[in-house]
């Protein structure tokens, strides 16, 4: 009896373990059963229309920014756009040419001709004249004009379709208000303190004034410079600071439904959301999308011939408290960055995870939602569709997965 | 023992084996219809009865222990334990494909000891009632954007189902004379089921994402049973016997979350509509089989079930109401035990069982009822010690669930259970007073 239940407990056990590992080694998972009941979830697409609620118009800083611009262009849209740029060269760390004799002190412009805003095939001439007041780019905002000697031209010079010039400075104000300084050791003391801070604190500069008015040109600094040259050899010597005045008048008012939006915080839109009125529910967020739409037919109408706008790439969308603005505009540190897309002639913003967050969390009441363009020295500006009733009006699109068990 | 043991250890060791095989989670799963309600009833037969296609109610066997019917407990003798576990494997077929599922479970743990040999005994045990595992699919287009932004959003829905409710049981019987005995179990009821909703897109902009709705909750439960024993009614050797059970609805106070995992934050929403507090109510069921030992090798029963699923309650899915349905099963069963015998031969050592059900189900989806018919049989293996009463008891089944109308599913399932019945150790064999 003893052997045959061990072979009876031995066959029993090796058909139990072959159909354990047969039954479980087949498995297949497919999509069987999804039709049975109702899913439980559902992907929607919830869309929200946006009202702007403001527009906000801020005297920011432009001092040390990418690009400073100088020009006039009357936009029909936009208005009677002027600019006048001020910079003022640094001082060579040792200086050689000067001394050498028969030096020339050039200004060297370089600018993207597609930033360009105006008419790009005419011309626009400039007088350089001596700023007179004391100033810093770091504090100098972009409503704010500077004095200067009009009396005391330095240059003048024109752009045409080219995109780089060098202008000869005049020989008198180099050296009266350049050269003793560079000439100069920079530890020498004088009655004010070291050569640097006498020509910190009592030189200025020049102010590029627009003459006429066909276009606004962004000069890019990263490439605007000083030249000094003689027979023999050539110097170069950046900007020591730079900032820019721009003034807009006769601005006329947007298309309906419209609202305009300037860069440099000049003019910024702003907007609340209810999150309450959003048919949303739970916080399964996969995408959050907030668009605003540019009025592209306006735009393109309001121009002519060769005029051109250059169009900002990006838009940036702050949740901030309104009663710190424009403070807290300006550290950079929106919600999201907005891309224009060319598709659609909108400015798309993702915001899924603030979406996320916010649904969970809920929205500070004292913060309100502001879109800028970009503060970077150029002049830019856009028309965007503001109100429900529009067209094509601001939207929020947020894909969720919704629970619909029931 | 240790012969024992070596066995529970290969079978436990084999079933991780081919557990192991199924790496994909995807793949542990059920019968999909256990995605409704609190999941799919789970028979709470042992692997003895189970392979008979019965409840047990109707019959039991002096060292196979029986969750079947209190009544049971009042005549044993022995101090009995049992274990077990089951493995599953689903082929489901819809109009859209098929599907290969499996699950490996453990099945029921019991402990029943005499109070009074014969007369009273206890029981307690720890039993799957409902199991939902499951998982299902499916994809859909949205269309997003307008005008030349205009596009479609292919996505995916994933369902994930686990849980079920557990039923913690104790109990006693009492043999009232010899041919009536009588039982009563109060039981805990324990709710913890997962539904998991995850979605999937085919443009990575959009953030894959997912939601637990967990439901928890206990409920408390009554279930009396009654046992008459008819001996020599036609004969010297033979033996009528009739149960019946009685489980009285059961109340569940539950609490449903929907949580969502947000970077290390865990975002738990309890306010929206069908979450927070709710009850749900398990049907009142009736069990009852009569069963004739022509003598002690032979054995045939027929058992029935009631259970009245139109009844039943969720207030977490009130819209899935209308898929209840009451609940009938009809099972058929004999049983060969060769071994009492005592024969010599390798085919004498073996208890075999046979059967087959016909269970009308608890589901009604769209006119179609959702029923289940299964064949199965068993082989009982006694303990090779001659002075061990210990046994395993295997089962093999073979079944069709459901409908392929209506884009309902189609499944046939094979199924293994093994359950370890203990009569040792501390379930040692007393001396016969």
């Amino acid at each position: 009896m003893g052997s045959i239940s061990k072979k009876a407990g031995s066959l029993s056990l090796t058909v139990l373990c072959s159909a354990l590992i047969l039954l479980a080694g087949c498995d297949s998972p497919g999509s069987v059963g999804s039709g049975l009941t109702d899913s439980g979830a559902e992907v929607q697409v919830v869309k929200d229309t946006i009202t702007v609620t403001e527009i906000h118009q801020f005297n920011s800083f432009s001092g040390n920014y990418r690009a400073i611009s100088a020009g006039q262009f009357n936009d029909p849209l936009f208005g009677e756009i002027s600019a006048t740029s001020f910079l003022k060269p640094s001082l060579p760390s040792a200086d050689t040419l000067f001394a050498q004799g028969g030096a020339l002190m050039k200004l060297r412009l370089l600018y993207s001709t597609s930033m360009v805003y105006g008419d790009t095939l005419s011309s626009q001439t400039f007088d350089i004249f001596p700023i007179t007041e004391y100033w810093r780019a770091n504090a100098h905002k972009i409503g704010d004009n500077l004095q200067i000697n009009e009396n005391k031209k330095v240059a003048s010079f024109t752009l045409g379709e080219v995109d780089s010039l060098e202008i000869i400075l005049d020989e008198q104000w180099v050296n009266q208000h350049y050269r003793p300084y560079a000439e100069a050791d920079s530890s020498a003391i004088d009655f004010n303190g070291s050569i640097d801070s006498t020509y910190k604190n009592q030189e200025y500069g020049l102010a590029m004034v627009p003459v006429n008015s066909n276009k606004v040109i962004p000069f890019d600094m990263s490439s605007t410079s000083f030249v000094i040259e003689n027979a023999e050899d050539t110097l170069v010597v950046p900007p020591n600071q730079w900032a820019y005045h721009r003034s807009r008048k006769n601005q006329p008012a947007p298309p309906s439904g419209t609202a305009t939006i300037h860069n440099m915080l000049e003019q910024a839109l702003s907007f609340s959301l209810d999150l309450e009125a959003i048919d949303v529910s739970g916080p399964n967020i996969s995408r959050a999308e907030l668009i605003f739409y540019q009025d592209q037919s306006a735009l393109e109408q309001s121009l002519t011939g060769a005029e051109q706008r250059p169009q900002p790439q990006v838009a940036y969308l702050h949740y901030i408290d309104p009663a710190e603005t424009p403070d807290n505009l300006l550290p950079g540190n929106p919600v999201s960055q907005g891309t224009f897309s060319t598709e659609d002639n909108a400015f798309h913003f993702e915001l899924t995870q603030f979406m996320q967050r916010s649904f969970v969390n809920g929205l500070a009441e004292e913060k309100d939602f502001y879109i800028t363009l970009p503060n970077n020295g150029s002049v830019q500006s856009s028309l965007l569709f503001a109100d429900p009733a529009s067209i094509h009006p601001p939207e929020l699109i947020i894909t969720y997965l919704k629970n619909t068990n029931s | 023992m240790k012969k024992l043991v070596y066995i529970t250890f290969l079978v436990c060791f084999c079933s991780t084996a081919a557990w192991a095989q199924s790496e994909d989670n995807k793949a542990k799963s059920s019968s999909v219809y256990s995605k409704l309600g609190v999941g799919f009833p789970v028979s709470s037969a042992n692997t003895a009865a189970h392979s008979m296609g019965l409840t047990g109610v109707s019959f039991n066997e002096t060292y196979v222990p029986s969750i079947a019917n209190p009544a049971h407990w009042g005549n044993i003798v022995y101090g009995l334990g049992s274990g077990g576990v089951k493995l599953e494997t689903f082929s489901a077929k819809d109009r859209n494909g098929s599907a290969t599922n499996s699950q490996f479970a453990i099945n029921r743990f019991q402990l029943q000891l005499p109070v009074y040999r014969g007369k009273f005994g206890v029981s307690a045990s720890f039993t799957p009632l409902t199991e939902a595992r499951f998982r299902t699919y499916r994809e859909g287009v949205k269309y997003t954007g307008e005008g030349a932004m205009r596009d479609t959003l292919a996505y995916g829905i994933e369902n994930k189902g686990s849980g079920g409710l557990n039923r913690a049981e104790l109990g006693f019987g009492w043999q009232i004379t010899p041919h009536i005995s009588v039982g009563y179990a109060a039981s805990a009821v324990f709710m913890s089921l997962d539904d998991t909703f995850s979605s999937f897109y085919g443009s990575s902009e959009y953030i894959p994402v997912s939601y637990t709705l967990e439901t928890s909750g206990v409920g408390f439960g009554n279930r009396i049973g009654t046992y008459f024993r008819l001996p020599k009614l036609f004969g010297e050797d033979d033996q009528l016997g009739i149960g019946a059970t009685v489980s009285l609805p059961v109340t569940i106070d539950a609490k449903r979350e929907q949580t969502s995992k947000q970077s290390r934050q865990t975002i738990t929403l309890t306010d929206s509509p069908n979450l927070g507090d709710g009850s749900i109510t398990m049907p009142l069921s009736i069990d009852a089989g009569i069963s004739y030992w022509a003598s002690e090798l032979t054995m045939f029963a027929a058992e029935g079930s009631f259970e009245q699923w139109s009844n039943y309650e969720n207030d977490f899915k009130p819209s899935e109401g209308a898929y209840f349905t009451d609940r009938y099963k009809m099972g058929l069963g004999f049983q060969y035990f060769p071994y009492i015998t005592g024969s010599n031969k390798f085919l004498s050592y073996f208890k075999y069982r046979l059967g087959a059900s016909y269970d009308t189900g608890h589901l009604e989806i769209q006119g179609n009822q959702i029923n289940t018919l299964k064949f199965s049989l068993g082989l009982g293996i006694p303990s090779p010690q001659s002075n061990s009463n210990s046994s395993i008891d295997l089962s093999l089944e073979y079944g069709i669930r459901g409908t392929k109308s209506d884009n309902l599913v189609k499944e046939q399932i094979w199924g293994v259970r093994l359950t370890v019945n203990l009569a040792e150790i501390m379930f040692f064999r007393p001396k016969l007073q």
